[in-house]
């Protein structure tokens, strides 16, 4: 198991209530890591054209996530 | 060549006068407005929320892209983030070049690209008193299935 950290913004966050958490993952990569939080947190949504940041940087889903990790989920951008 | 995000009103003499350039025979500029509609329904003020670390980071790389694509000598965007009234400039992409044809590439480049890639979220508050976040899919087709 990985400890990370997960931090929310715009609609994900409003969908959970809350703009960060910790937690325990057996995760492989940030996808399937989203996939956990879909499953686990009533109200967050697949969303296709989702983004997601590990560390600070734009990253792909299929990343792998370590223990440590940063991981910032953005629900698609909307800029403009 | 300079991004930045703004919490107030953007200044667009100084973003033409930090791009003016002897060289340039060509100035062309992009501005995003709030307007009042969206998908039929009256809008009457909109909420920017940007997450600025990566924000900057990649508005910036999206000026070197347009620098290094086309033959420009320089650019520059600024974005609005908080509550923006109807008529409020949200964004501003300006390129100079020493003829329009880049320059008119290099703006529509630069705005397409901010718009697809930057962190930033925009929250539509509607006449009937309801609000919600743009583009997101499943929010938007919850929202219509419980009206």
């Amino acid at each position: 198991m990985k400890q990370v950290t997960v931090r929310l913004f715009a609609v994900f966050r409003d969908a959970i209530g809350v703009n960060e958490i910790d937690l325990q993952t057996g995760a492989h990569t940030a996808k399937d890591l989203y996939a956990e939080l879909c499953r686990d947190h009533r109200g967050l949504h697949h969303e296709p054209n989702a983004l997601v940041a590990i560390n600070e940087t734009i990253s792909d889903w299929n990343d792998v996530i370590d223990d440590g990790d940063v991981i910032l989920l953005f629900p698609p951008v909307a800029g403009g | 060549m300079s991004f930045s995000i703004s919490d107030s009103d953007i200044d667009r003499t100084a973003l033409r006068k930090h791009l003016l350039n002897r060289s340039c025979g060509a100035f062309v500029s992009f501005e995003g407005w709030i307007r009042d509609h969206n998908d039929g329904r009256e809008v009457l003020r909109l909420e920017y929320e940007v997450y600025r670390p990566l924000a900057v980071s990649e508005g910036e790389r999206i000026l070197a892209e347009a620098l290094q694509r086309f033959e420009i000598a320089d650019a520059a965007c600024i974005h609005r983030e908080g509550l923006l009234e109807l008529g409020d400039t949200a964004v501003i992409a300006a390129a100079v070049a020493a003829h329009r044809d880049e320059a008119f590439k290099a703006c529509r480049y630069i705005i397409d690209e901010v718009k697809h890639r930057l962190p930033i979220w925009k929250r539509e508050h509607y006449g009937n008193g309801e609000a919600h976040w743009v583009n997101c899919q499943k929010t938007v087709e919850d929202a219509k299935a419980q009206s």
